[in-house]
């Protein structure tokens, strides 16, 4: 099957999948007993008032109506108004999607950056003391509550030491005087886009402990990972023939069996980053983080349905978005994954 | 002055249990230019012998002492860096299983001139050259195409023939082929052995051949080296120790070795049809395309035909890919299939289910090829052996257990194997524990998936007469499925040939093999190592 067929294939599917979500979100929110437009208006507004916003957002429509209308926005990037901020709720992710993103990328580079050496370092030292301690390390990193790290790096980095920001994404002084200009919504990128290099200091300056926090379990999880299937190709016979013609420990290491132990790590990879985005809100919450994860819990707490059903939906997007990039990665990679083989 | 000399090697394995003595001070010396066999049995540190010479002992093994000269150089001496340089270089390794030997993530070529890179600071063309050059050595067509390929996309035979290459391409002076065979079938071995000993002839290659198949050894070898338990029991001349074996063991190896005489006398010839195949095909369709709609079927049995007679041994043998394991499951009903009928009794089973196929499966029993792999390992030999008797039979646990104790001693076990786990069994154990788990529900019929491929010669032997005894014993109607034709013959009434999902040639087991008629079974009989023959013919 050509990789062409394929792509089309699974993005049509990847669209049943979020035709899906759309649909299961939209009427669980429409049987749950809290009244949004009661919600939105107030405990003591007139029943006069009620029904006039009602009959505002279309509330008052058949149900399979106000579906078509809900799903005719979307498809035009109008995700409706959240009844608790009063305003678009596009632009609202447009805020806080790239920040809780830009957590999220960040902890899964710091994943493969750190999390695949160091699986294949424990590997190739199966035993040794680089191998007891890595485990013990892992073990702990994927056991860790992120919340309860969380607060044991800010007690040491900021009240202690005052090394590092306690939270949010930018200083009070730089909010005022020199905020970063939106560009992508990325404060990494736009403070370098425009050349705010003393606010992107800042920026990156109040990422390190949410990332590292965030990143804490990936890497953990990366490294037992990669090490465990590097130790099943290490005992393969074309590692020993690979050995038997000469090739050095390192080529062998990071060139020919990585490439065969990667692919599991990969898999694991897309599933951590789909988990990371809503595993995020601990961690932005206690390094009080404008992402997702604040504004969709806030939004839960006050009812405020259309920014749940928005938020599911971009979720699920990413989510779909990673895992077919991870299979056509892995297919790259290996030659006897046959896309869409049946 | 000798090329390549082991003195007084010993290697050992810390273990949990405490330190496993691998080998025991292995002593041989090769000349240059020679086919050296090393044969023994698994476990025996023939293989390991092959890694020490080039510093590869396993983790967590390690050699404690002995010294290992190449070219009057102790080896043992030298350091990593130059170890490493000599790995390819002077010293080339195959393997058992080429499909395991070849990077499956990277190209032929990529895997080459990885290996060259290393080594030579030649210009690449020149290098692509040489790879070429070595592929069309080793008798591949289309060397291009080869180079291009990835090693799934390669036969068995191919990939073996690359992998010769690949040793071949830094001028390694010693090559140490450990079962270089074991893994094809008997007409690729045959080219197989035969490339090897173009290369040494043409190459002045010196050619250290591990094997656990004495009939090899009497092909190709010129000297050889007999390991027992991690010792060299008895070496020398190939054709002496052969014709003139010192040692019990190498005695007792070479008995076992299938004669071409019957363990069992010929019986009288039922002539009741107890499973009558008829017009059976078996397809498999591979789907392509965007949703789908390109279908290519892969037809694996074409209007297939056979009848097995009740107490018979029907021995099916062809080379893998021919549709015996195909045949073997659609006839236990692990498969569907695409057309035709299965008659048992009279009846077609191939329209059963519910109740009626859970009553036929008590009849129908199999016997896979690998016993670690077909028994659980979480299970103890009692579970596995109680299993059937569980699922079919309402027994209390005081007639299970007399039950299951009385199949464990039929099938030459004593009752408290009941208690071990399968890892605890050695490989003829473990199969034998197979046997009686496929013989709990009284079956008539049993297929026996190449029962003793993954067996030691001389265990081979204890379980065909094991199955020819149960045969007797119960009136039991086998279907032998085999590679090996040795083996066929030493149980079979009749012997069906096999190739592309047909069978070529059916007949007696001794009209096939002292008259074969189609040319596919003279190729096969051909390909046979010729000690195999010399044994039959009493030459030896």
């Amino acid at each position: 099957m050509s990789i062409l067929n394929y792509l089309i294939r699974r993005i049509g599917l990847a669209l049943l999948v979020i035709l899906g979500v759309m649909i299961i979100t939209f009427f669980v929110s429409r049987v749950l007993p809290a009244d949004p437009v009661r919600l939105f208006v107030g405990v003591r507004a007139s029943e006069e008032t009620v029904e006039a916003k009602r009959a505002e957002f279309g509330l008052d429509q058949p149900v399979p109506v106000q579906f078509l209308n809900y799903a005719g926005g979307i498809l035009q990037g109008d995700f409706g108004i959240s009844f608790r901020t009063k305003r678009p709720i596009v632009d609202d992710l447009k805020i806080f999607v790239p920040a809780t993103l830009e957590l999220v990328i960040l902890s899964m580079v710091l994943a493969i950056v750190i999390g695949i050496p160091v699986g294949v370092i424990a590997a190739a030292n199966r035993g040794g003391w680089i191998d007891q301690i890595s485990r013990i390390v892992t073990i702990a990193g994927v056991s860790i509550p992120s919340f309860w790290l969380a607060l044991l790096l800010q007690l040491l980095f900021f009240s202690t030491l005052d090394w590092l920001p306690l939270g949010g994404r930018l200083s009070r002084e730089f909010i005022i005087s020199n905020p970063i200009e939106t560009v992508t919504g990325f404060y990494v990128i736009d403070g370098l886009v425009t050349g705010n290099f003393e606010a992107w200091r800042n920026a990156l300056w109040h990422l390190v402990l949410p990332t590292f926090v965030l990143a804490t379990y990936p890497i953990s999880l990366t490294a037992r990972m990669t090490r465990s299937s590097m130790l099943e190709v290490m005992s393969e016979t074309y590692i020993s023939a690979a050995q038997a013609a000469g090739l050095s420990r390192r080529e062998i290491l990071f060139k020919l069996a990585l490439k065969n132990a990667i692919v599991p790590t990969l898999t694991v990879l897309g599933l951590v980053f789909a988990f990371s985005i809503t595993g995020a809100i601990l961690v932005e919450i206690v390094f009080s983080w404008p992402g997702l994860g604040t504004y969709v819990t806030e939004s839960i707490l006050s009812a405020d349905f259309p920014v749940v059903m928005a938020v599911t939906l971009i979720v699920t997007v990413i989510y779909v978005a990673i895992n077919l990039f991870i299979d056509i990665l892995q297919a790259t990679l290996d030659p006897r994954v046959r896309l869409g083989s049946q | 002055m000798s090329f390549l000399k082991v003195e007084g090697l010993h290697i050992s394995f810390n273990t949990p249990h405490g330190v496993a003595e691998a080998l025991r001070g292995v002593e041989f010396s090769v000349h240059e230019g020679a086919i050296f066999g090393v044969v023994g049995e698994s476990g025996s540190g023939k293989s390991l012998t092959g890694k020490a010479i080039l510093d590869l002992v396993p983790y967590p093994g390690r050699i404690t002492s002995g010294r290992i000269f190449f070219e009057n150089e102790d080896l043992r001496q030298k350091s990593e860096r130059e170890r490493r340089a000599m790995r390819g270089n002077q010293i080339g390794m195959i393997f058992q299983d080429p499909s395991a030997a070849l990077n499956p993530v990277f190209t032929i070529e990529q895997q080459m001139m990885g290996i060259m890179k290393r080594h030579r600071a030649e210009a690449k063309k020149e290098m692509r050259a040489k790879a070429l050059g070595l592929i069309h050595d080793v008798g591949l067509p289309d060397p291009e195409r080869v180079m291009k390929s990835y090693p799934h996309e390669l036969s068995g035979g191919m990939q073996q023939r690359v992998m010769i290459a690949m040793s071949l391409l830094l001028d390694a002076k010693l090559l140490i082929a450990d079962e270089p065979t074991t893994a094809l079938d008997v007409t690729i071995q045959a080219q197989i052995l035969d490339l090897l000993k173009k290369l040494r002839d043409e190459k002045g290659l010196t050619i250290m051949l591990i094997t656990h198949d004495m009939g090899v050894v009497a092909e190709t070898c010129d000297e050889v080296a007999v390991f027992y338990a991690g010792e060299v029991v008895e070496r020398g001349n190939a054709q002496e120790v052969l014709s003139n074996p010192q040692h019990d063991y190498t005695r007792a190896l070479l008995a076992a070795l299938p004669d071409g005489s019957r363990w069992d006398e010929a019986g009288e010839d039922s002539t009741r049809p107890l499973i009558e195949i008829q017009n059976l095909t078996q397809e498999y369709v591979s789907k392509s395309g965007l949703f789908g709609r390109t279908q290519t079927a892969v037809r694996i049995l074409d209007q297939f035909n056979l009848t097995i007679y009740e107490g018979e041994t029907l021995g099916v043998v062809g080379e893998s890919g021919c549709g015996k394991s195909t045949l073997a499951n659609t006839l236990m009903r692990l498969i569907p299939a695409t057309a035709g009928e299965i008659r048992y009794d009279g009846s077609d089973i191939l329209t059963l289910d519910g109740p009626a196929l859970r009553q036929l499966r008590q009849h129908f029993q199999m016997v896979f090829q690998n016993p670690f792999t077909s028994l659980n390992p979480r299970m103890r030999v009692f579970d596995i052996v109680a299993e059937p008797l569980r699922t079919h039979r309402q027994l209390g646990s005081a007639d299970l257990k007399v039950q299951v104790d009385r199949l464990i001693v039929e099938c030459g076990l004593t009752a408290d194997y009941a208690d071990r786990y399968p890892h605890e069994l050695s490989g003829g154990q473990a199969q034998r524990v197979a046997v009686a788990r496929a013989l709990a529900l009284n079956p008539r019929f049993l297929i026996l998936d190449e029962p003793t491929s993954a067996l030691d010669v001389s265990v081979q032997d204890r379980i065909i007469k094991l199955l020819v005894d149960l045969q007797k014993k119960h009136q039991l109607t086998y279907l032998f499925i085999s590679h090996d034709l040795g083996v066929v013959q030493q149980i079979s009434d009749r012997i069906a040939v096999m190739f592309a999902g047909e069978i070529v040639e059916l007949g007696t087991s001794e009209a096939v093999f002292t008259a074969p008629q189609h040319e596919y079974t003279q190729k096969l009989l051909a390909a046979t190592p010729s000690l195999i023959r010399m044994k039959r013919d009493n030459s030896l």
